[in-house]
């Protein structure tokens, strides 16, 4: 076998390698090649005016990394840290440069192969969250885990501060995450 | 635009800088033999750079400018001022056709023509001069009439071989690199074939190593080859000048054979080898080269005497010809001194150097907390290199003001003459350092200045005699450091502003009120008002009232400030005072709702603590009284937090308030805690906050937490919005109610 043949199958081998990890108690998996490291949770700086999910600041040696909380964005209720809570490292392609962005995560499980055969199309309906941030649903071991389209998550209309929009958002953010918290609160209630 | 044109176009740009210092300094120099060769190979070195990349409408443009050029070199053109703005004309004209290069479109340059038509006219003139001056009216030809005399001397000795060497013989060897360094042996070729014929070449593969050992990148030609040219030995030296690292030897016509015996001796390959090659090109007859090689033999290759020996130089000329040599070498050392690196490499290694003084401070902590002597004492010496390598780290981008001040003497002579003025530039401190991104955005707010101060400022010569002043004005423009602040001044000996013109105009421009009264300072700050103009006429160098305008807000821009000075007849004066860098800023590191925050030193005005009386406004309303004035207050974590901020929670028993100023406004920031000064290195927001308002950026402190900077006047701008929201809404509410009062009633 020629070395182009190799690199090849290198490639796709690591483009069918997926990290997952939990999100309040949801299996969460995204592609390995947007993963550029794993730091432990450290203390955040928050930054005011932003909306929720916007966990706030971290430095990662010497650059300051915005950190995402995506239980917040995917309005799901966010559980506290916790030892084994993580930030996971991304690089983006937001606009026309590359971002590097952090997710909150309360526990990394693995980094694993996932033939394509294996994955399937989003469902239109059914998921906790919106069908464009699936990529798709990863058949394992009898059950499904979603895997994130990452960049529509975290895509610069999705996540930016945009001036004077902000401060609408913000107050409707605050109100459908006060829904859903109450929402989820009577459903545990009752 | 790719790299090299890039480099090319910075190299050009510097190029034209110098070439326009020296044409000022000729102008009061007009023998100076130095400045008139910078001048030529100025223009000469960006002709040879632009011929590499193929920019043939530079080079063709260049071309006739360095044949000009040429002329005065050879006395054969007067230097007068009209040449001069001529020159100046054309170092625009190819700084323009440089600039646009990176433009697809092909541009016209209507100037173009007329310039040759004028240079070409210059050249025609010197053609008829050429007859008549003969070589020893100019000084420059004092090294060429040497040769005459010689020849005569030593023309019956070698009369056999005159013909064959009425050419110049030259030796090029070329370096390794020469390759790597983009140049191409061909246009070296092309040149020299400009010159003169090229009669015999012949390539020296000799440097050539064995096949196994040959690195395809290397560069191992080398080339002897006559030239019939009428050009001067110089001219042709110069063609080859821009060879980096090449080995070059020029044997002007007639050269004698003790000549050729130190050029063999000197060039590397085998003496026999070489004296074949030159026999075949015709340089050397048969028998003229055995008697080099004999010789050559005989004194053991004692090349450097053997000039002299022969009698044909004077031990004096070696001497000065050495010390000129090594004059050239030390030039061309000091330009080494200097290299060029992109901006971004050092911004990464400030961020390194950040991280590691971060780094170092955690250890220190560590150190201390073992309590061992030994080690504490090793970490100290560390954090004190970190130190300094910080501080040589942020240096790093601190370039001279001179760099952007010299710009200046342009300007000003291009408008006197225009004004029909006479000014003087006198430039005070121009080796003042600051930030190359600072001293990049103060050209125009000073071309503006001194435009002012020129056209509005200085008087006519005839006006100035009568007031008792020297016929010339002065602008003095000088920098100087303060306090972390870096101070220019653009100062004037004019009429000095008219401060009842000023206030009038500002009455009619409705930009104060009928029957204001103000003070003299605050009326000279009217001329920074938008709109605001005092010329009736509006010419194309000042008066169109964006100026001054523009002037204020570009300095705020960068966070400096403008004040104004003026006595009647006695002059203005304007002092800008600007940060020394835009990478740092001096801040002032408070704390709330735990969360750490940099107020900008310059906005701060005093930090307080808020007494029994105060404390109570405090909670009621949103402002205090200090010292028998408003304040107005901004509650920050109230403000961010927004209505998840609990009314009622006791407020701690101290209180702190930072009063900051901007815009001449006082506000106070109520703190939960202060910490003290801070130097902090300014991160952009990135993409992600970029629409976040309120903040100019991130910072990380000497723990390695991210702080916020805060922007001051954004930060009230914001705050004022959001409360005018809630008012509106509170108005709008209210009205529901009498509405549907009045549909129940």
């Amino acid at each position: 076998m020629s070395d182009v043949d190799l690199i090849e199958l290198n490639d796709s081998l690591i483009d069918s390698q997926y990290l997952t990890f939990i999100i309040s108690d949801e299996e969460f998996a995204v592609p390995i090649m947007r993963v550029k490291e794993i730091i432990e949770y450290q203390s955040l700086t928050q930054v005011p005016m932003v909306p929720k999910f916007i966990a706030g600041a971290v430095n990662l040696r010497g650059a300051v990394v915005p950190v995402i909380n995506l239980a917040i964005k995917f309005g799901m209720q966010p559980r506290p840290v916790n030892r084994r809570s993580c930030i996971v490292i991304m690089e983006i392609q937001l606009a026309d440069e590359l971002v590097i962005l952090g997710i909150l995560v309360d526990k990394v499980l693995q980094v694993f192969d996932i033939p394509d055969e294996n994955i399937e199309a989003a469902p239109s309906f059914g998921a906790q969250i919106k069908t464009e941030f699936i990529q798709g649903m990863a058949r394992v071991e009898e059950q499904f885990i979603i895997i994130l389209s990452i960049n529509n998550v975290l895509s610069l209309n999705e996540i930016s501060v945009l001036g004077d929009i902000q401060d609408e958002n913000n107050v409707a953010n605050d109100k459908s995450l006060a829904e859903t918290t109450s929402k989820n609160n009577e459903m545990s209630a009752s | 635009m790719d790299e090299n044109t890039q480099i090319f176009v910075a190299e050009s740009e510097e190029l034209l800088e110098d070439m326009e210092q020296a044409l000022l300094a000729l102008e009061n120099a007009p023998n100076d033999d130095d400045l008139i060769n910078r001048i030529f190979r100025a223009a000469h070195t960006i002709k040879g750079s632009a011929g590499l990349f193929g920019f043939d409408s530079i080079i063709a443009f260049t071309h006739v400018v360095e044949n000009l050029l040429d002329d005065i070199r050879n006395c054969l053109v007067p230097i007068s001022t009209e040449l001069i703005s001529l020159f100046m004309r054309c170092k625009d004209q190819i700084l323009l056709m440089i600039e646009d290069l990176d433009s697809d479109e092909a541009v016209n340059y209507p100037e173009i023509e007329d310039l040759l038509q004028l240079l070409k006219a210059y050249s025609a003139s010197s053609a008829a001069n050429s007859s008549i001056s003969s070589e020893s009216s100019c000084a420059n030809n004092s090294v060429n009439s040497n040769n005459p005399t010689q020849q005569n001397q030593d023309d019956p000795n070698s009369s056999k071989a005159v013909n064959e060497r009425d050419s110049y013989h030259i030796s090029i060897r070329l370096d390794q690199d020469t390759f790597r360094e983009g140049f191409d042996p061909a246009m070296m070729f092309s040149q020299l074939s400009e010159l003169g014929q090229i009669n015999q070449a012949k390539v020296v593969l000799a440097a050539i190593p064995k096949i196994s050992m040959i690195d395809s990148e290397n560069c191992h030609l080398g080339w002897e080859l006559t030239l019939n040219s009428t050009q001067s030995k110089q001219q042709i030296a110069d063609v080859l000048e821009f060879i980096d690292g090449a080995m070059i030897k020029i044997l002007p016509p007639s050269s004698q054979i003790a000549d050729y015996s130190q050029l063999i001796a000197e060039l590397p390959e085998a003496d026999h080898a070489l004296g074949q090659i030159l026999l075949e090109i015709g340089a050397l007859t048969q028998s003229e080269l055995q008697q080099v090689l004999n010789k050559q033999k005989a004194e053991g290759g004692l090349t450097g005497d053997l000039l002299i020996s022969e009698g044909i130089a004077q031990p004096q000329v070696v001497k000065t010809a050495i010390k000129t040599q090594n004059k050239v070498r030390k030039e061309k050392q000091q330009e080494r001194e200097f290299i060029r690196v992109a901006a971004d490499k050092l911004d990464k290694l400030v961020n390194l150097v950040g991280e590691l003084v971060i780094g170092g401070a955690k250890i220190s902590q560590l150190a201390q907390n073992r309590n061992d002597v030994e080690l504490e004492e090793s970490v100290e010496e560390i954090t004190q290199s970190l130190e300094e390598i910080r501080e040589t780290a942020l240096g790093l981008r601190m370039t001279p003001v001179a760099n952007t001040f010299n710009r200046f003497h342009r300007v000003v002579r291009d408008i006197a003459n225009d004004l029909n003025k006479k000014i003087r530039l006198k430039i005070i401190g121009g080796d003042t350092e600051l930030d190359k991104t600072v001293v990049d955005r103060i050209a125009d707010p000073l071309t503006h200045l001194i435009r002012n101060s020129m056209d509005h400022g200085l008087e006519m010569p005839q006006q100035r005699l009568q007031a008792g002043k020297p016929e010339e004005g002065t602008i003095t423009l000088s920098a100087f450091h303060q306090t972390g602040y870096i101070v220019i001044e653009v100062k004037d000996d004019g009429k000095g502003l008219d401060a009842e013109k000023i206030l009038t105009i500002a009455k009619e421009r409705g930009l104060v009120s009928e029957n204001q009264k103000m003070n003299r300072s605050d009326i000279y700050k009217l001329i920074f008002e938008p709109g605001f103009s005092t010329a009736k006429t509006v010419n194309n160098l000042s008066g169109r009232g964006v100026g001054m305008d523009v002037v204020r807000r570009n300095i705020e821009a960068l966070r400096g400030t403008v004040t104004i000075f003026s006595e009647p007849n006695q002059g203005s004066r304007v002092v800008l005072r600007l940060p020394l860098t835009l990478a740092i800023i001096d801040g002032f590191h408070v704390k709330v709702a735990n969360e750490s925050f940099i107020v900008p030193l310059d906005a701060m005005v005093e930090c307080i603590s808020l007494n029994e009386v105060q404390k109570k406004d405090a909670l009621r309303h949103n402002y205090i009284k200090l010292r028998d004035e408003m304040l107005p207050l901004i509650h920050l974590e109230k403000n961010w937090r927004g209505d998840a901020y609990d009314q009622q929670q006791q407020l701690p028993d101290r209180i702190n308030l930072v009063v900051v100023q901007f815009d001449h406004k006082k506000v106070g920031l109520l703190v939960d805690s202060l910490h003290g000064e801070v130097q902090a290195v300014i991160k952009p927001l990135g993409s992600v906050f970029n629409g976040l308002s309120g903040f100019a950026g991130f910072t990380l402190l000497g723990s390695g937490q991210v702080a916020m900077i805060m922007d001051i006047a954004e930060l009230a701008k914001s705050v004022a919005k959001t409360e005018r929201k809630k008012q509106d809404f509170v108005e709008r509410r209210s009205r529901n109610r009498v509405d549907l009062n009045e549909v129940l009633l």
